[in-house]
C-alpha cells in the first residue's frame, strides 16, 4: 500500500511545468489575453519552443512546414491548439523514461497519444472544446506513469498482480496500492493548475456519471476505450476496460462518424509520436 | 481503501485466433454491453475488403 500522504509529497515535488505554459494556460482562462507578451514569454524557453514547433509542423496540424515561430504558431493554430502542443512537449519531458517492471513507456505514450487524438475528434464532432479534449486524453493516465517513476516496486507488484489474475490495471492497483492511477493523475493536474473540467476527467475517467449532459469526462472515457480497442499498441495483454453506457448514449455519434474517428485517429497516430519522439 | 471485489486468482487465459474477442475477454466474461465490438469489428472487416 502506498501512504496517501507520502503520495501527496511526491505529488508536490513534482516539478512544475514550464511557466511560459502555466502562463498560457492562466492566459486560456481569461479573455484579455496579451498575444504578443505571451508569445516573447513562449520563445524564451528555447527547449520548450522547438519540441512544439515540431509538433506543430507535422501533418497531424495539417500546417506541415509553415510554423517557424511562436507567433506563426498561434496565428495558424490559434491559442488553445498551440497549448495542447506545448502541454504534451512539456509533459513528455517531465518524466523520465521508467525502470519499472513491467511498465512499457513507448506503449503508455502511444495509447496515451491515440487517446488524445481520438478525443480531439470526438469533440469536433460533438462541438465541444477541441484543445481541452486533447489535453485531459493526453494526460489521462499520467498516474501510471507517476507511480511507475515513484513506486516502480509497488507497481510492478501490481503489474504481476494484474498479469496473474487478468483483471482490469485499475483493479490491481487499487488492490495493491490502496489507490489508482485516476486519482493520482487527478492530483498531478491540480498540481499543475489544469482546469478543473481537465483534473475531472483524468480522475473519473474509468467512471463517468450515470446522469448530466455530455462532458469532457465522457470524451475522454469513451477515447479511452476506442484507443483500447483499436489495439494501438499491440500488447499481448491488451484489456479493453468497461464502457459506460449512459456515457455512450450521451456522445449520439453515428456509426459512420465513430469510423470515421477510428480512420483518423489510427492515421495520424504515426505522426504524431515520431513528432514528439518520446 | 477500495471497495473494488477482488477477482479469483487464476492462470491467465491463451490468446484465442480472433484478436478483438481477446481484447475484450474481461468485457465478454462479465456479459456486459460493449457497442465497440461491433464497430471495431465492421471497421476492420471494411479495411480488409
Amino acid at each position: 500500500m502506498i501512504d496517501p500522504q507520502t503520495l501527496q509529497a511526491a505529488v508536490r515535488e513534482l516539478p512544475a511545468l514550464p511557466q511560459a505554459l502555466s502562463d498560457l494556460l492562466a492566459a486560456l482562462q481569461r479573455e484579455d489575453v496579451a498575444v504578443e507578451q505571451l508569445a516573447l514569454k513562449i520563445a524564451s524557453d528555447q527547449a520548450l519552443t522547438a519540441k512544439a514547433l515540431r509538433l506543430a509542423n507535422c501533418s497531424f496540424y495539417g500546417v506541415a512546414g509553415r510554423v517557424h515561430s511562436i507567433r506563426d504558431a498561434i496565428n495558424v493554430l490559434g491559442l488553445r491548439s498551440l497549448a495542447g502542443a506545448l502541454t504534451a512537449a512539456a509533459v513528455s519531458g517531465s518524466f523520465a523514461r521508467p525502470r519499472c517492471a513491467g511498465f512499457d513507456f513507448d506503449a503508455y505514450w502511444r495509447h496515451s497519444m491515440a487517446s488524445a487524438l481520438c478525443a480531439q475528434a470526438l469533440a469536433q464532432s460533438l462541438k465541444i472544446d477541441e484543445a481541452a479534449a486533447f489535453t485531459a486524453a493526453l494526460l489521462h493516465d499520467i498516474g501510471r506513469l507517476a507511480l511507475a517513476s515513484h513506486y516502480p516496486d509497488a507497481l510492478a507488484q501490481a503489474l504481476r498482480h494484474r498479469a496473474e489474475r487478468d483483471c482490469q490495471p485499475v483493479t490491481a492497483e487499487r488492490h495493491i496500492l490502496g489507490t489508482d492511477h485516476a486519482q493520482v493523475g487527478a492530483s498531478i493536474a491540480e498540481h499543475w493548475r489544469f482546469a478543473p473540467a481537465i483534473v475531472d476527467a483524468i480522475r473519473r475517467h474509468h467512471a463517468p456519471p450515470d446522469d448530466g449532459g455530455v462532458s469532457l469526462l465522457d470524451v475522454v472515457h469513451v477515447a479511452d476505450n476506442i484507443a483500447h480497442a483499436l489495439d494501438v499498441c499491440g500488447l499481448p495483454d491488451e484489456l479493453v476496460p468497461p464502457l459506460s453506457l449512459s456515457a455512450w448514449t450521451r456522445l449520439a455519434l453515428s456509426p459512420e462518424q465513430y469510423r470515421q474517428i477510428f480512420e483518423r485517429t489510427e492515421w495520424q497516430l504515426n505522426d504524431l509520436c515520431e513528432a514528439l519522439t518520446v | 481503501m477500495s471497495t473494488t471485489v477482488e477477482p479469483t486468482p487464476k492462470a491467465p487465459p491463451s490468446p484465442p485466433p480472433n484478436r478483438l474477442e481477446w481484447l475484450f475477454r474481461d468485457v465478454l466474461r462479465q456479459g456486459l454491453v460493449h457497442p465497440l465490438i461491433h464497430l471495431v469489428q465492421q471497421y476492420r472487416s471494411g479495411e480488409a475488403a
